[in-house]
């Protein structure tokens, strides 16, 4: 399970770097995504407040995002079972 | 408090699937509802993987470390967080780097704690297998 959740890490990573190279930028003018001046989630919008399409960083990013989630799942439940009873 | 461990990461983690399903362009409202919730589940669940582990698992060094840093950190938010909302400070880059730094942080304790739950399983291992021999 350990391994699975660091492979999910690198691959998120990975998929992150991708999303923020296909980020069109907030509008004509920023063209890139900017780490000072961009949430996270901006990477995750149809279509961004410039009104540029966003559709290919978007689908990266949100399955990415989505299928880490669900791999944490299980390793909560395995993790959490090395929690002490409350006392 | 097993449970309630596991019911607050796996909110965070049904949280942030809800983050994924729900673009902030396209459903503003859920998209800023998941990202709350699953912001207000992780600290409590990481706080309890933290402190309430096996002695096995983490020295108390380690657990009194991260818990003082997690809220030095949030004191320093709170404290930019208010100054953003005066107007002293501008939203923008404060609040994205803020963000920053919580997945940063989230991230850097993700890889300490796969890392000593991983030693933690191959020590019981070998220990099992040691007594097995015996």
């Amino acid at each position: 399970m350990v391994r699975i959740v660091v492979a999910m890490m690198v691959a998120f990573t990975a998929a992150l770097g991708i999303a923020v190279a296909c980020y069109p930028g907030q509008d004509a003018a920023a063209g890139r995504y900017r780490f000072c001046y961009d949430f996270i989630s901006a990477l995750g919008v149809t279509r961004t407040p410039g009104g540029l399409d966003n559709h290919r960083a978007s689908l990266v990013f949100n399955a990415a995002l989505g299928l880490a989630m669900l791999t944490l799942i299980p390793y909560w439940y395995l993790r959490s079972q090395h929690v002490r009873r409350a006392s | 408090m097993k449970l309630l461990a596991f019911l607050c990461c796996a909110g965070f983690s049904l949280g942030v699937f809800g983050v994924a399903l729900s673009p902030c362009d396209l459903r503003p409202d859920m998209h800023n509802l998941c990202i709350y919730t699953a912001f207000a589940l992780i600290v409590p669940g990481v706080l309890l993987l933290l402190l309430a582990s096996d002695r096995a698992l983490c020295g108390w060094r380690y657990r009194v470390a991260w818990a003082g840093f997690a809220v030095a950190l949030l004191l320093c938010e709170l404290y930019l967080v208010t100054l953003v909302s005066h107007h002293v400070l501008p939203s923008r880059p404060v609040n994205p780097l803020i963000q920053k730094a919580n997945v940063g942080v989230f991230f850097a304790w993700m890889v300490a704690d796969l890392w000593l739950f991983n030693a933690f399983l191959n020590r019981r291992e070998s220990k099992l297998c040691g007594s097995l021999r015996a």
